[in-house]
Parts: structure tokens; C-alpha cells; sequence
């Protein structure tokens, strides 16, 4: 009876290290259904239309980036008459209000100036101010809601426009890039990002026929659509735009990323930067899978947000860290009760997160040549050196265990003991959350800008996220005021040539 | 809702630019399938010359 015990214990010990891997299969089942999006997309039901549009930019002291973020919106390839950008002014203590005049004036009749008196919020209560305005007359057959600081190439609008000539479709999202320039190594990790989390992933949400999120700084409605919403945008959450992609798609309007409409935004710089907006992201993930706890897994006629692939997609990234402290904390206790079931299974972990890492890094790259060609270095280190290590020596053993015991050898030396290092290894995986998170806390202190570069390189781009998605866990659990804590912006978006 | 104010040309460009987004996308089955090829190449070396 013991020994059945023991066995059974055993068993779901290594049921949970390769818990660690099924973010990663999840991933890699999604870009297997980018890989589709050939066959199943919206492409058919498109037509040329230009619907009158109206652009809605919130805007809080946004006086060095409003003006080019207007300028290339007038100069999109669609038809003046039909096109009226609305800046909602969010009581900005700035030159925001004197640029936005100064447009108004260049364009008369086609940007128009919206003041709040009193600011600070947050986006959703500014663009209800903006949504009241234009949904007050019937001039606006469809919405564009952007950011102060993002850019749209001149086709990308009528790209996007196209898809609303389907009565089903009821929003519009496209490819938003990194285009920070010169940019540094956490804007190229982010440019990286995005080709997986947006030209990827999304793809293979639009196959599924359930899109996660509409991009906040790019999406495009229609009119019946955000009177369906009740013409409001919801206010009681850090995740907006999650909150009205589900309601679009509850209502049984579909959600379509089309990835050849493409635009630029600023993305943070500092780690510091990045943790406060992707800890808004994230504790909205949080805010949006309580919120919605009686769709998960039930599938419907209406909507295809309950169906069980894209709940596993959804829950899958949404408990990444959790997956990740298990394994290790699940490793290490077998490697003290069973060494050698402990080795075998880090080994079939670690070969399922190579073969993931190859499939996905390469895959990603050949999505956007363009961009790959400046973020590929970040692309190959997206999951930090050591983990990059690992995944080496398992794709190659004797190779990597030769070249680490040279140093040594070569000095007389006899190689370290092996022990502590598989402690290590086994930990990592779960650890690295925590030297992410490290990178976090250094960065503003006395030398910290490079400790947390390192850091960041040492432990992960992927592995700063996932610590970003654990302590949103703890804030929503922690009840934490939820503040809108703005990305600073400062003009440094260029469209490359 | 407005259809077609670019001209003649519009549905011209319009129908160019959708063969050309669904060119692409074929593509990408490709890319796919060549980055599935090197993954089962890397696979197997492993297995055979490299464990």
C-alpha cells in the first residue's frame, strides 16, 4: 500500500514539472494555427468601403507626440471628407491644448479639440467623453480609438475598414509595432514581443474565431457595434480594451486582427517603465477572467469565447508563472525522493521547451523579416541566458558537458561537484521569476541600470513578464488601489523605410 | 456606408492588395513547414549522434 503511494506520488510529481512546458505547447499550438490563416481568414467577405470615420485620441500631457501622430493621420490614404480625428484632452498641463489648437487650425473641420476640465481618471472615463460627443450625431459610421503616440502607416486605415463591410464583424485591430528609434535593448525585446503576441498569436486567434484583445492604441468599431456596447466604454477596470473586445464578441460581432494594416507606438524604455504597464495589462487579465468566470469553457452558438481551445490558450499564459513555480518546486522534490525520475523528467521538460523555443523564435522571425532583421539578437536571448544554457546542453549533452568541464581540466583541475548545479537548474525555472524581478528592484538604484540590463539578459525577457503576471496575482489578491499609471511618451516613433 | 470614393482605381488596388495579403499568408505555411523541418533535423542529430 506504501509503495502504491509512493509510485502514485511519484507520478504526479512529474505530472507537474511537464506542467512547465504546457504554456509553451499552448504557444506553439497557436502559431500552428497562424500557420492557417491562409485558409481561414476574413479576406472574402472584405470590400473597398470607406466609412465616414471619426479617430478618438485621449491625450494627458501628450504635447510631444499629438502633433505627428495628427499630421500622419491626415495624411492617411483615405477620404478627407470622411475622416475627423477628436482629441480628448484630459485636462493636460502641457502644450497638448496649444499643438491640438494649432491642428484644428491646419485642418478646419477635420480635427477637433475636446477639453476635459478635470483629468487623471484614467483612458476609458476620457474616451466616454469622446464617445458622447461623436456618437451624438449620426455623422460617424465607424470609430477609431487610438493613443496619442501611435502612428498608422497611410494604408492602414482603409485596411482595416475594409472588414466592417461584414455586418458580423464589429471591430478591427492591426499589427501595432515597436518603433522606438534609436530604441534600446527592452524596446528591441518588446519589437520581438510583439511579432509573437501580435502577427502570431493573433493570427491564430482569428483562425479560432476568438480574439483576446483588441489592441488599445488600434481599434477600429463600427457604429452598431458601440451602440451595442451601450456607446460606453467600461470604466471599472485596468483592461478597457480586453473588456469591450469580449462584450463585442459576446454580442456575437466578431473581432478580426488583420495584420497587413500596420502602426507604430512608443514602448517603454526602463524596466520600471515596462513593469507599471504591463502590471496594468495584467492585473486587467486578472480583472477580465474573474469578471467572465461562467463563460470559460462552455461553448456557445454566439460566440466562440467560451470554446475549450481558446480557453486553454487564455489560461494557459494566464497561470504561466504559477505552471513555472510548480515545476521546479515539483523537480526539486523528486530529485530528493527519486533522482533519477527527477533527471528523466527534466529531461523530456527541457527537450519540449527546446523543440517550442526553436519552432516559435524561428517561425516568429520568418512572420516579419522586416523587424526580425533589428530584433533578432533579443529574439534568440528572449528567454535569457540561462535558460538558453540549459536548453543547449539538453539539445547537445556531451558537447555541453565536454566544453563546461574544460576550463578545468585544463588547469588541473578537478570539475566542481555536480550536485548543487542540478539543484540549481531545477529551480531555475521557478527562480527566474525572481531574478526578473530582481532587475525590477535594481534598476533604480546606484548602478542598477546595467545590473538590470544583465539581470534582464541572465534571467529573461519572458521571465520579467511572467514575475510582472505573478504580482498582479498578488495585487488583485491584495485588493491594491488600482491607479492609471500613463506610459510616458516622448516622440521617439519613427516608420522606418 | 461610403463605397468606393477613390475612383475607378479603388477596387482595382483593393483586389491587388487582398491577392496580395492572401500570397503572403500562404507564405506563411510555408515558413512553417521549413521551421518544422529544422526542428525534426535538430530532433533527430540529437538522437542519433548527439545524447
Amino acid at each position: 500500500m506504501e509503495h502504491v503511494l509512493i509510485v502514485g506520488g511519484e507520478w504526479i510529481l512529474i505530472a507537474l514539472v511537464f506542467a512547465g512546458a504546457v504554456p509553451e505547447l499552448a504557444m506553439t499550438c497557436q502559431f500552428l494555427l497562424a500557420a492557417c490563416h491562409a485558409w481561414r481568414n476574413d479576406y472574402g467577405a472584405c470590400e473597398p468601403i470607406f466609412p465616414r470615420t471619426a479617430v478618438l485620441i485621449p491625450a494627458w500631457n501628450e504635447g510631444a507626440v499629438i502633433g505627428g501622430s495628427i499630421d500622419r493621420l491626415m495624411a492617411a490614404e483615405y477620404p478627407p471628407q470622411s475622416l475627423r480625428v477628436y482629441v480628448i484632452d484630459d485636462a493636460s498641463t502641457d502644450e497638448t491644448p496649444l499643438v491640438v489648437k494649432a491642428k484644428e487650425a491646419q485642418y478646419p473641420g477635420r480635427v477637433v479639440h475636446l477639453r476635459r476640465d478635470k483629468g487623471g481618471q484614467g483612458k476609458a472615463h476620457t474616451l466616454n467623453h469622446g464617445l458622447a460627443v461623436v456618437l451624438g450625431d449620426d455623422w460617424m459610421e465607424a470609430l477609431l480609438i487610438t493613443d496619442a503616440d501611435v502612428i498608422f502607416e497611410p494604408a492602414a486605415l482603409r485596411t482595416m475598414t475594409r472588414h466592417l463591410a461584414d455586418p458580423a464583424v464589429g471591430a478591427v485591430t492591426c499589427y501595432i509595432k515597436e518603433g522606438s528609434r534609436p530604441g534600446n535593448y527592452l524596446t528591441r525585446f518588446i519589437g520581438y514581443e510583439y511579432i509573437t503576441a501580435q502577427a502570431g498569436a493573433r493570427r491564430g486567434q482569428n483562425v479560432l474565431g476568438a480574439v483576446a484583445c483588441l489592441a488599445g492604441g488600434a481599434q477600429l468599431h463600427s457604429r452598431a457595434n458601440l451602440l451595442a456596447l451601450g456607446g460606453r466604454i467600461d470604466t471599472t477596470s485596468l483592461a478597457e480594451d480586453t473588456f469591450t473586445t469580449f462584450e463585442t464578441q459576446l454580442r456575437g460581432r466578431r473581432v478580426v486582427f488583420e495584420p497587413h494594416a500596420t502602426c507604430w507606438a512608443e514602448e517603454p524604455g526602463s524596466i520600471g517603465g515596462l513593469w507599471k504597464q504591463r502590471l496594468r495589462w495584467a492585473r486587467g487579465n486578472v480583472q477580465v477572467t474573474i469578471r467572465y468566470r461562467r463563460l470559460w469553457f462552455r461553448p456557445s452558438s454566439t460566440h466562440r469565447l467560451g470554446s475549450v481551445p481558446f480557453g486553454l490558450l487564455w489560461f494557459c499564459l494566464f497561470l504561466q508563472p504559477v505552471f513555472m513555480i510548480t515545476s521546479s518546486a515539483a523537480l526539486l522534490t523528486l530529485y530528493f525522493t527519486a533522482a533519477s525520475r527527477a533527471w528523466s523528467a527534466f529531461h523530456v521538460l527541457w527537450i519540449t521547451s527546446a523543440v517550442t523555443y526553436i519552432f516559435i523564435t524561428g517561425f516568429t522571425l520568418l512572420i516579419d523579416p522586416h523587424m526580425a532583421r533589428r530584433v533578432w539578437r533579443q529574439a534568440l536571448l528572449f528567454p535569457g541566458v540561462v535558460n538558453l544554457a540549459i536548453i543547449l546542453y539538453i539539445c547537445f549533452p556531451r558537447l555541453v558537458g565536454e566544453a563546461a568541464r574544460w576550463p578545468f581540466t585544463a588547469a588541473g583541475l578537478s570539475p566542481p561537484h555536480v550536485g548543487w548545479l542540478i539543484v540549481f537548474v531545477y529551480a531555475w525555472l521557478g527562480g527566474s521569476l525572481a531574478l526578473a524581478y530582481l532587475a525590477k528592484v535594481a534598476e533604480p538604484r546606484w548602478a542598477g541600470r546595467p545590473l538590470g540590463v544583465f539581470l534582464v539578459y541572465v534571467a529573461g525577457y519572458g521571465q520579467l513578464l511572467c514575475a510582472c503576471t505573478f504580482a498582479s496575482y498578488v495585487k488583485e489578491l491584495r485588493r491594491a488601489e488600482m491607479t492609471w499609471d500613463k506610459t510616458e511618451k516622448t516622440g521617439k516613433v519613427t516608420i522606418p523605410t | 456606408m461610403t463605397i468606393e470614393p477613390g475612383g475607378r482605381r479603388q477596387p482595382d488596388i483593393f483586389r491587388q492588395e487582398i491577392r496580395a495579403a492572401v500570397r503572403y499568408e500562404r507564405g506563411l505555411v510555408a515558413k512553417a513547414a521549413a521551421v518544422l523541418v529544422l526542428v525534426v533535423v535538430i530532433v533527430v542529430l540529437r538522437t542519433l549522434y548527439f545524447s
